[in-house]
């Protein structure tokens, strides 16, 4: 006689299960966040979807290990499958807005120029690509637009009646104000005209559906500024400084900047932080070390992370290669990918955190 | 921005009165030719000297408010019946602008 096949598990079983199960970030259980998703009960053979809020959660093979632990403890299931998803969540206001199909805008900004700003957001957005997330880049710095150096591809944007396409390398979508005028042609332009290129660039570019659209802005304060946070929700803002301008405070008048139009600091990322010698592997930190992690404890807001000097960085983003995709496995592309787990996190932390401000209309 | 600077909740009641709850949860009432007199902007404030453009006497008392709308998520921007529509009121603004006996004390 066959054996009595034991009563198998129910979803009620695996969901009690599984609220032991925290995010570290939105300091929840998975349950309660409702990431739980399509629970499948074959006899013993237990299937379920975690669907995170990005697919660049540094902590997602931890979370999965997790689950399937405990799971796997509960009488009566022999095989768990954890199937790891995820759905960036859109920020409050987005969905009201001309950028409807945009879930999230990322503005990068610098106390001043030369920090390499360019070059992080343009490593920064193909990296959140890479983990399949969908990016779009904006390089909105009318003074020295670079991006399309970086990105490998310079050609004229072709205008179909009044949208523009965006370009697309290395996974993502991108527009820049420079690809707008012949190379060696300076951008002249009064705020206005910054303004009107601006908003060319958000509203008139077809973007289509975007997790992430991270704005290169140009460095210091001004129009194009304003135009960005009078225009759109932005989900928050990032500030790229080195260790010598955290030292001369000139950082401070970007993010409180980003304070004051009410723009939420995702956080402090520090470039040129140290240089590796290409001999014997040693780290020196050049500008002395921890200036930036310092500020950003003083502040209050979170560090990013740094990134060192290396001349790879440099070559690969004058080939139109940003290092990310060039050369995935060096130490710079390592320190590029923490930072923007880091900086997904912070994005879904402001979006979990974030209540829609809208007006009311009631009668007197 | 700080939290008395934050609002929670922004209601237009009826045509001339705005209502903010702010995260400290302060409430502001404000009626719309008081705002209006107030108006921030380049037009109303002399850029250089700060100094006031328009008097209180060459606004309507009973001025209403056609539309508001969020300006990003820091500021307040009204079109009055008047037709003028340049203010932008920040938040930090209309929260210093509080008419309460006790924020006017």
């Amino acid at each position: 006689m066959a054996l009595l096949k034991k009563s198998s598990v129910s979803e009620a079983d695996i969901l009690k299960a599984l609220s032991v199960v925290k995010d570290p970030d939105l300091h929840k259980d998975i349950v309660t966040l409702k990431f739980v998703q399509n629970i499948r009960i074959d006899g013993g053979a237990v299937s379920f979807d975690i669907n995170l809020t990005t697919p660049a959660c540094p902590v997602k093979e931890r979370l999965k290990e997790e689950a399937e632990q405990v799971v796997r403890a509960l009488d009566g299931v022999t095989d768990v499958r954890v199937n790891l998803t995820a759905d960036v969540r859109q920020h409050a206001g987005l969905d009201r807005s001309t950028l409807s199909t945009v879930r999230n805008i990322v503005a990068i900004g610098s106390g001043k120029g030369g920090v390499g700003k360019s070059t992080v957001a343009t490593n920064l957005a193909v990296g959140l690509a890479q983990t399949g997330a969908r990016v779009g880049l904006l390089d909105a710095d009318i003074y020295g637009p670079s991006i399309p150096i970086m990105m490998g591809k310079n050609e004229p944007v072709e205008l179909h009646g009044n949208r523009i396409r965006p370009l697309q390398n290395h996974g993502i979508k991108f527009i820049s104000m420079g690809l707008f005028v012949p190379g060696d042609k300076p951008l002249i332009w009064r705020g206005p005209m910054a303004h009107k290129a601006l908003e060319q660039c958000l509203f008139q570019v077809e973007w289509g559906e975007l997790d992430y659209l991270i704005v290169d802005l140009p460095p210091g304060t001004g129009d194009v500024h304003l135009t960005l946070v009078q225009s759109v929700p932005v989900t928050g803002g990032v500030i790229v400084s080195t260790p010598q301008d955290v030292g001369w405070k000139i950082s401070l008048k970007t993010l409180r900047m980003f304070e004051q139009t009410n723009v939420t600091i995702l956080g402090i990322i520090e470039n040129m932080s140290y240089y590796i010698c290409r001999q014997c592997g040693h780290r020196e930190y050049i500008f002395g070390s921890s200036g930036a992690l310092n500020a950003s404890r003083e502040l209050g807001v979170p560090f990013l992370g740094e990134i060192p000097i290396d001349v790879a960085i440099r070559q690969y983003a004058d080939d139109g290669t940003p290092i990310i995709a060039a050369d995935p496995d060096s130490p710079s592309a390592q320190a590029y990918r923490q930072i923007l787990g880091h900086l997904a996190q912070q994005i879904s932390i402001e979006n979990y955190r974030k209540i829609p401000l809208q007006i009311l209309e009631v009668p007197a | 921005m700080n939290r008395a600077d934050r609002p929670v909740g922004i209601k237009k009641i009826g045509d001339a009165t705005l209502e903010i709850t702010w995260e400290d949860e302060h409430v502001s009432r404000y009626s719309a030719p008081y705002l209006r007199q107030e108006c921030p902007c380049a037009a109303c404030v002399d850029e250089w000297t700060g100094q006031r453009r328009i008097t209180p006497d060459s606004i309507a008392s009973d001025l209403s408010i056609r539309a508001v709308d969020l300006v990003g998520q820091y500021a307040l921007n009204f079109t009055w019946s008047d037709g003028h529509n340049t203010g932008i009121y920040s938040f930090q603004t209309l929260r210093a602008l509080c008419p309460c006996p006790s924020c006017r004390a």
